[in-house]
């Protein structure tokens, strides 16, 4: 039973002090270039610029066009780094889409125009002979449906389709029948995997007319990108050691970036201000320490500002205190079972001459080493369990980056308070052990 | 027979007195008994239940102290002693016999016997040495790594008696020593008593129902609503006790 309690001490002690340690370095979610993310006690719509509004002199010190600062002006004569930083993203983002959509095209393109008519005889149309030839059936088997006019019925078409003739290719097949095409048909026909996946959708195949209308579409697709490529061409021109040159000189600080945000209220924990970035960076900012040095810190794009709540803290202070009390009642309760449960043993060790002292010191030990091996199997039991628990939620990249010192410190300091807990709990029974009178040895109960 | 008059006493009451207070009321267990116990003697105490037997028991046996008068054991005034002192004694002079036998459950009988030697403080060697001899003597040679629960009962009470011997006490306290024996065990046992107290020459002091052990008692204490009724020696006892022996293998 002391065992019981002192797994309950450890998992209920290291669960809370861990989960905060753990929980302290949160990866930040992806963050544009150019902005940070306030989090926690810092509430504000979405993620805020990192550098502060720039003059246009510098900014064409720095080389940037005039037209481009133009086009991010934040003020009179100020303008936004972060858009430009964006401005070049999108122009090499549009750059490789529409490299994209138009190698896609070299795949659709071939289907532009005879897709349409499997579609039409799906639909039941007069299908006109020439365009049939075209589509890819042979002139007989159309004239023969034709007859003497110059068009024939989608729906005899179809009667035909159905026999699964040699000369129709298995996309066109089954388009006029309404089947489905699987993503491995597609890419066999030659249409390009990733268009094929996405009319797919969550499933495994798709329909010949979804496939016509996004062929229908692409065209569209490939003149937007290249209206974007145009539109943010401009960018090009700006280097990307100017930009540098000029974040370095214009990165706000922790302050400013607070003050932006809506401002935290008084619960918030400004002890214990954690700056974590994508790129593996994490600092942590004590305002309490030195208010000035937390304040200038200079933040870079991609960072991710955590200020932690007050009450979180206390209430994890809370927790901590009543599970040791809980704690400490069920050991000295079963501490003083043990006791007067032996108590016949007790009476007999005292007249066979046992001091006092002595009973004293055997349930001390005997508590004490159930203390220490309760409290490392607690702690044992606890950090796997926050192990899963940080896994499953946060991610096992994240497992990886914990610190094997701050877990032996905790290991140290649960197995450390287990002990001292046991301790204070064993004194009274063990006292009342003490004091038991050796004719207890006579007794048949207590 | 001269040394008769001459025979030391180990036990001496004057006066004994035992109260104890129950709720606003005061019990007088013992209204001032005079006992005085030989050296080398065998004695039992006998008495109803509720007759202050047990008391008595505690006092003599340095498990008690008394509310008034006195009690000497080995010419030490009991109520003088303090808890120190008063664990020295019951380590060296006396030894116990218990009626559940109670020996430590998660040692061994070798382990049991020795243990009074450790609060004595011998050394480990001697009082090995020590428990094996005492353990032979009791017929347990053979079963020194033994764990009480591998023991019967009448082993367990052969241990008990080795360990009351330990430290070579002046007088051994019996309680009740047969009471959760069957016949048979219960009559090896009293033949172990008797021979150590003949052999050992250590005081026997005993509180027992057991008729057979009365048989062999040197002197008989009756004690009755706390005051001695009357102190039988064995030859005026006049006992008939029914032969009902268990088959002899």
């Amino acid at each position: 039973m002391v065992t019981a309690g002192g797994i309950f001490l450890g998992i209920a002690f290291l669960a809370t002090v861990l989960t905060q340690w753990l929980m302290q370095w949160p990866l930040p979610t992806k963050i544009d270039a150019g902005y940070v993310r306030m989090d926690g006690q810092i509430n504000g719509p979405g993620d805020y610029e990192v550098f502060k509004p720039i003059p246009l002199a510098d900014g064409r010190t720095a080389g940037i066009p005039e037209d481009i600062l133009k086009k991010n002006m934040l003020g009179k004569d100020t303008f936004s780094l972060a858009g430009v930083i964006q401005g070049k993203l999108q122009s090499a983002r549009a750059k490789k889409n529409l490299a994209r959509v138009n190698k896609e095209w070299e795949g659709l393109k071939k289907y532009e125009t005879t897709l349409p008519v499997y579609v039409n005889i799906l639909g039941g149309q007069d299908i006109p002979v020439a365009d049939a030839v075209k589509a890819g059936v042979p002139e007989s088997v159309a004239k023969k449906l034709a007859g003497k006019a110059k068009t024939f019925k989608g729906a005899d078409m179809v009667d035909v389709l159905r026999e699964q003739p040699k000369w129709a290719q298995p996309l066109y097949l089954a388009t006029a029948l309404d089947q489905d095409i699987s993503i491995g048909d597609a890419e066999r026909a030659g249409i390009p995997l990733a268009i094929a996946q996405h009319l797919a959708g969550t499933g495994k195949a798709f329909k010949g007319s979804a496939l016509n209308d996004a062929i229908k579409a692409h065209p569209t697709w490939i003149a937007i990108w290249k209206a974007r490529v145009k539109r943010y061409g401009i960018y090009d021109v700006v280097d990307k050691s100017s930009i540098n040159k000029l974040a370095n000189q214009y990165a706000i600080t922790l302050n400013q970036a607070i003050a932006e945000a809506k401002h935290p209220d008084k619960n918030a924990d400004l002890g214990n201000v954690m700056i974590v970035n994508e790129n593996g960076r994490k600092i942590s900012v004590n305002f309490n320490t030195n208010k000035n040095a937390a304040g200038e810190t200079r933040l870079q794009t991609g960072d991710y500002v955590l200020v932690p709540d007050l009450n979180a803290k206390y209430r994890m202070w809370w927790l901590v205190t009543m599970s040791l009390l809980v704690c400490g009642v069920g050991i000295s309760n079963s501490m003083l079972m043990a006791v007067t449960e032996r108590f016949k043993e007790i009476g007999t060790m005292k007249c066979l001459g046992a001091l006092d002292s002595f009973v004293v010191t055997l349930f001390m030990l005997e508590s004490g080493m159930l203390g220490i091996c309760a409290s490392v199997l607690g702690w044992l039991l606890g950090f796997i369990s926050i192990i899963l628990v940080a896994g499953f939620t946060k991610g096992w990249d994240m497992v990886g980056t914990i610190n094997p010192l701050s877990v032996l410190i905790t290991f140290f300091i649960c197995v450390g308070t287990g002990m001292i807990l046991t301790i204070f709990a064993t004194i009274a029974p063990a006292l009342r052990a003490a004091n038991m009178p050796a004719a207890m040895a006579l007794r048949s109960e207590i | 027979m001269a040394d008769a008059a001459k025979r030391e006493y180990v036990v001496r009451t004057k006066d004994l007195v035992k109260e104890f207070s129950m709720g606003g009321q005061t019990l007088r267990a013992l209204k001032g008994i005079q006992l005085d116990i030989y050296r080398g003697e065998y004695i039992s105490i006998m008495g109803p239940s509720g007759s202050g037997k047990s008391t008595l028991f505690n006092m003599v046996g340095g498990l008690d102290k008394p509310t008034t008068g006195t009690v000497f054991i080995n010419d030490v005034d009991m109520a003088q002693l303090d808890a120190q002192e008063l664990a020295y004694l019951r380590c060296r002079t006396i030894g116990y016999i218990f009626q559940s036998f109670n020996l430590i459950p998660v040692m061994t009988a070798l382990e049991n016997v020795t243990l009074p030697t450790v609060f004595a403080g011998m050394p480990q060697d001697e009082g090995i040495e020590r428990g094996i001899e005492l353990l032979k003597m009791v017929g347990l040679g053979d079963r020194l790594d033994h764990k009480p629960t591998e023991l019967s009962g009448g082993q367990q009470q052969r241990v008990a008696c080795a360990r009351a011997l330990a430290n070579n006490p002046a007088i051994i306290l019996a309680d009740e020593p047969t009471g959760n024996l069957d016949l048979k065990t219960g009559k090896e046992i009293i033949d172990l008593l008797r021979r150590l107290n003949k052999e050992q020459g250590v005081t026997i002091i005993s509180a027992t129902h057991d008729l057979k052990m009365l048989d062999i008692s040197d002197r008989i204490v009756w004690i009755r609503d706390g005051d001695i009724e009357r102190i039988e020696e064995r030859a005026d006892v006049q006992l008939k006790v029914g032969e009902m022996e268990g088959e002899e293998h």
